[in-house]
C-alpha cells in the first residue's frame, strides 16, 4: 500500500509542481523550491516508533507533511501532530471491500470504495480529482468531503490565477460523468451522482434524504475527465495510487474548489451492463488514513 | 459556517465572540488564540458515530499560567462564552480533545507542563495538567528516583491529570488512579483559586501526603465534572519493587470467566495479587497479532468458530488473565505458590510466565503496562475493524463470576445484533470490575455508523435497566448516561453547577451537567 500511495504522490508532484510555488506557508520538504518530496518510512511502525515521529515533527518545522498509515497509527499521529502545534489541512479515511465479494452482495447500497475527508477549507479539496480518476475503473465508490471553513483563504486567488485550465472563481465546477445537485437550505452542500439518483446517493452516504436537491450542472462525458483533472497519472493506476495522487494534488493546492460549500460528495454506481466482469478494487480489503499537515 | 469562525458558541453572536477573542488575545497574545480552520482541525476528530461538526470548537486557547486562566474565566463570564478545558486531550474513544458541544472554546493546557515536585521518599508527584506520563517517566529515570508510574494504555502520550480527572485506570497496584490522587489546585468559575485538602492551609507541607484536610472532601467533585479547572494535581507513586513477576493465565471457554473471577477475587481482596488484573477476551488481544480480514468475510460479527481459530493460530486463550506479583523475591515466591495452587485446581488454566511468553507481543505489552512502562500497542485495536470508529462501553460489575458472565453475554448479544464484535476486558478492582468494551466500527461505512450508534444506545438502555451503571462515557452519550443515575443526582449536580458556575461557562454538558 505504501509503495502505491507513494507512486501517486510522485506522479502528482511531477504533474503539478508548477503550482507549488503559489502556496504560502508551505516551505519545507517536498514543496519549497519544488524539491521532490522526501519520503520517510517507519520500518517498525508508528506504534513502536512514535518517539521517532515526534522527533521528526519537532525537527522538520515549516514543512508540509503528507502521511499515510493504518488507522491505529493514525490515532496516535493525530495526537502527536496536535502536540506539535500542527495545522491540519486534510484528513482522509479510506476503505475498500477488496476481494470480499460477499460484502458487495450483502451490502449492495454501500460502495466498494469509500473515502471520507475532513478538509480545513475548499482550498485543499481532494475529492474531485480522485473522483475523476476512479470513475474510469468501473467499481462503485463514494467520496465525502467536509469543509470546516467554507471560505477560501487568501492564497486562493493566486492559485486560481495559476490554474488557468480551471473555470473562473465563482462559477460552478462540473465533473465529467457526474450530475451535480445542490441541497436547498442555508448550508451549501453539493452532491455529484453518477449512475444513481440523488436519493440513492444520499442513502449510500448515510445522508438524510429528506432535503430537496436541485440539479445545477449538465452531465459531461467521462472521456473529458482526463483533460479536466489529474492529467499526468497513468490510466492504469490502482485506487491507492489514485488516492496518493489526489492527496498530493490537494497538498499542492492545485485542486482547490471554485465554489464554496460546507460538504460535498461524489457517488458512483457503475452500470452493470458495462462492467463485463470488472469489479472495482481487487486485492485484500484495505483501510488506511491519510494526512496533510503543516508544522 | 459562521463568518470568521468555523463555529460559534450557542447563543453568542459573532460580534460578541469577536470581542471575546480580542480579550483572550490581550491575555494570551495573538499566537496562543487559535481560530483558523487549519489550527482547530486537530481538535475536532472524534471516533464517535456522530458528525464531527457537532463537536467543532469555535477557538482554542493555549494558556500557560494560573493567572491567565483566571483572566480567561473572567472573559468567559463577561461574554457568556463556554470553555472546554483539556489537559493533554487524549480521551480517545471518549470524545478525544473535541468539546461536548459545537462552538465551545477549547482551553488547551498542554503548555502547562511543569513537573513541580517529585518526592522520592514520600513517593508523590505534583504536576501541571499538560505533563505527560512519558515526561514524568523520563524525569524519574533521569533523576534515578526509583519510582513507578501507573498509566492507561495510551501511556506515553496521555497524562496523569486528564486520566485521573476522568477516573481512568492503569495496570499496576496503583491502577485505580483517583484512589491515589492527593491534592488539587482548582481555578473556579469566579476566578478564585482553591487548593483542596491540606493545600488550603498556608505553609502546609502535607498537601500531597494527606488527602482529607478538614471538612468535606472536595476533590471528588472536580472529577468527571465541570465545577473548576484543575491546574495542579498531586498523586502518589509506587516505589519500584525489588522484584516483579508478570504472568498470564489462559482459559479456553467464555464460561470460564466464572471460575477466573471467583479465584481472583479473594486473591485481590487479600492483597496476594496487588495490581489491577486484566481479564482480556481473545478479541481484545487478537489485533496485536492477527488481522480480522484473515478470519472474517462479509458483514456481521465474527463467529465463535473464527475466534477459536484465532486463539489456536496465535496462542491466545478465549480469556487471558494478565496479572503480576510485586515485592521481594521471597514475597513473590510465597504468593506465586498461592496463585498457582488456586488456578491449578480445576485443570482448566494454562499458566505462563515471562519464561514461556517473553516473545509473545500481547504478553510483552501487557507486562510493560503492569510495570508502568511506555507502550502504545493497544492502539492495534483500531486496526481490527479499521475505519476509525471506536467507543468505550464501560459498565461496572460486581467481582462475581456469575455477574461477569452475564454482562459479557449480554454485551456480546447486543453487539452481535448490530454486526459488531465483542472486544472486551474486565479490569479487576477488589470488589468491582470495570467491564471495558471497545465498540469498534468503520466510520467510512454509513450503515456501520448507524448500527454503532444504535448499538451503543441499546447497550446503555439495557444495562441501566438491569442496574448496571456506566462509569465513563463519550461526549455523545453523556446526557443519556447521566439520566440513568436518576433525577435526584442530576438535580444535585445542577444545584452545585449553579452555585459554583452561575453563568455555566465551564464545560457545559460534561457528564450531562449544565444549567
Amino acid at each position: 500500500m505504501d509503495a502505491e500511495f507513494a507512486a501517486g504522490i510522485r506522479t502528482a508532484y511531477a504533474a503539478n509542481a508548477r503550482y507549488a510555488g503559489m502556496e504560502s506557508g508551505a516551505t519545507g520538504a517536498g514543496v519549497a523550491g519544488l524539491d521532490a518530496p522526501q519520503v520517510v518510512k517507519l520500518t517498525g511502525g508508528l506504534l513502536n516508533d512514535y518517539e521517532k515521529v515526534a522527533g521528526l515533527l519537532e525537527k522538520f518545522r515549516d514543512t508540509r507533511w503528507i502521511a499515510v498509515m493504518d488507522d491505529g497509527s493514525a490515532a496516535i499521529f493525530m495526537e502527536l501532530a496536535r502536540n506539535a502545534g500542527a495545522r491540519l489541512i486534510l484528513l482522509g479515511s479510506h476503505a475498500s471491500f477488496g476481494d470480499d465479494a460477499s460484502m458487495r452482495h450483502i451490502s449492495p447500497g454501500i460502495p466498494e470504495l469509500r473515502h471520507v475527508w475532513a478538509a480545513a477549507s475548499p482550498m485543499h479539496s481532494a475529492g474531485g480529482i480522485l473522483a475523476s480518476r476512479l470513475i474510469e475503473n468501473q467499481g462503485s465508490f463514494s467520496i465525502v468531503e467536509n469543509f470546516l471553513s467554507a471560505e477560501h483563504t487568501s492564497t486562493q486567488a493566486r492559485v486560481d490565477s495559476a490554474a488557468a485550465s480551471g473555470p473562473p472563481p465563482g462559477s460552478f465546477t462540473y465533473w465529467p460523468g457526474f450530475l451535480t445537485y445542490r441541497l436547498d437550505g442555508p448550508d451549501a452542500i453539493h452532491l455529484h451522482c453518477s449512475g444513481l439518483s440523488p436519493s440513492d446517493g444520499c442513502e449510500s452516504l448515510g445522508w438524510n434524504t429528506a432535503g430537496g436537491w436541485t440539479p445545477v450542472s449538465r452531465q459531461v462525458p467521462i472521456r473529458e475527465a482526463g483533460a479536466r483533472r489529474g492529467a499526468g497519472q497513468p490510466q492504469s493506476a490502482g485506487w491507492v495510487e489514485s488516492v496518493g495522487y489526489a492527496v498530493m494534488a490537494a497538498a499542492l493546492g492545485t485542486s482547490a474548489l471554485q465554489e464554496s460549500c460546507s460538504s460535498r460528495a461524489f457517488v458512483h454506481r457503475p452500470n452493470k451492463d458495462k462492467m463485463n466482469g470488472r469489479g472495482g478494487p481487487t486485492g485484500p480489503a484495505e483501510r488506511f488514513t491519510s494526512f496533510v499537515i503543516d508544522i | 459556517m459562521a463568518g470568521n469562525y468555523i463555529a460559534l458558541p450557542k447563543g453568542v453572536s459573532e460580534q460578541t465572540f469577536d470581542a471575546a477573542i480580542k480579550a483572550f488575545r490581550s491575555v494570551l497574545g495573538e499566537t496562543s488564540v487559535l481560530t483558523s480552520a487549519e489550527q482547530l482541525a486537530p481538535y475536532i476528530k472524534t471516533m464517535m458515530p456522530v458528525p464531527d461538526s457537532e463537536h467543532a470548537p469555535s477557538a482554542a486557547l493555549m494558556a500557560t499560567t494560573v493567572e491567565q486562566i483566571q483572566k480567561i474565566v473572567g472573559i468567559c463570564n463577561q461574554y457568556k462564552v463556554p470553555v472546554w478545558p483539556i489537559s493533554t486531550g487524549k480521551n480517545l474513544g471518549y470524545g478525544s480533545a473535541a468539546p461536548a458541544e459545537r462552538g465551545q472554546v477549547v482551553l488547551d493546557l498542554k503548555r502547562m507542563n511543569r513537573i513541580l515536585e517529585v518526592d522520592k521518599d514520600l513517593a508523590y508527584a505534583l504536576v501541571e495538567p499538560g505533563v505527560t506520563y512519558k515526561q514524568l517517566y523520563d524525569h524519574i529515570a533521569e533523576h534515578k528516583l526509583g519510582l513507578w508510574l501507573s498509566m492507561p494504555a495510551p501511556s506515553a502520550i496521555a497524562g496523569p491529570v486528564g486520566n485521573t480527572l476522568d477516573r481512568g485506570v492503569g495496570y499496576t497496584p496503583y491502577g485505580e488512579h483517583f484512589m491515589f490522587a492527593c491534592g488539587m489546585e482548582v481555578v473556579l468559575a469566579n476566578g478564585e483559586v482553591l487548593r483542596t485538602g491540606m493545600g488550603s492551609m498556608p505553609n502546609s507541607n502535607t498537601w500531597q501526603v494527606f488527602k482529607w484536610g478538614y471538612g468535606p472532601y472536595l476533590d471528588g467533585i472536580f472529577t468527571q465534572s465541570n465545577y473548576g479547572i484543575v491546574t495542579k494535581f498531586g498523586f502518589w507513586l509506587m516505589p519500584a519493587p525489588p522484584a516483579f513477576k508478570p504472568f498470564v493465565i489462559q482459559y479456553e471457554h467464555e464460561e470460564d470467566i466464572v471460575e477466573i473471577v471467583e479465584i481472583i477475587r479473594p486473591l485481590r481482596i487479600n492483597g496476594v495479587i496487588p495490581n489491577a488484573v486484566v481479564i482480556a477476551h481473545a478479541l481484545y488481544e487478537a489485533p496485536v497479532k492477527a488481522r480480522r480480514s484473515d478470519y472474517v468475510t462479509g458483514p456481521g460479527s465474527i463467529t465463535d468458530e473464527a475466534v477459536r481459530k484465532i486463539t489456536k493460530d496465535h496462542k491466545l486463550g478465549i480469556w487471558n488473565v494478565y496479572a503480576a506479583l510485586y515485592g521481594t523475591q521471597e514475597q513473590i515466591d510465597v504468593n506465586w505458590k498461592i496463585v498457582t495452587q488456586a488456578f491449578s485446581k480445576s485443570g482448566k488454566a494454562k499458566i505462563l510466565t515471562e519464561k514461556e511468553a517473553a516473545d509473545d507481543p500481547a504478553f510483552v505489552y501487557r507486562a510493560a503496562l503492569m510495570r508502568g512502562d511506555m507502550t502504545l500497542k493497544e492502539f492495534s485495536l483500531y486496526n481490527w475493524r479499521g475505519g476509525g470508529g471506536s467507543m468505550w462501553f464501560a459498565p461496572v460489575s460486581q467481582a462475581r463470576g456469575s455477574e461477569t458472565l452475564k454482562q459479557m453475554s449480554l454485551t456480546k448479544q447486543i453487539l452481535g445484533k448490530y454486526g459488531l464484535d465483542y472486544s472486551g476486558e474486565f479490569i479487576v478492582g477488589m470488589r468491582d470490575m470495570h467491564h471495558v468494551v471497545d465498540v469498534l466500527y468503520d466510520k467510512t461505512n454509513p450503515k456501520q455508523v448507524k448500527a454503532a450508534y444504535q448499538c451503543f444506545d441499546e447497550l446503555v438502555t439495557t444495562f441501566s435497566a438491569q442496574g448496571y451503571g456506566i462509569y465513563r462515557v463519550n461526549t455523545a452519550f453523556m446526557d443519556k448516561v447521566a439520566d440513568t443515575y436518576g433525577p435526584v443526582q442530576r438535580n444535585v449536580n445542577k444545584i452545585l453547577k449553579k452555585a459554583l458556575d452561575p453563568n455555566g461557562i465551564l464545560a457545559p454538558g460534561k457528564s450531562g451537567i449544565r444549567l
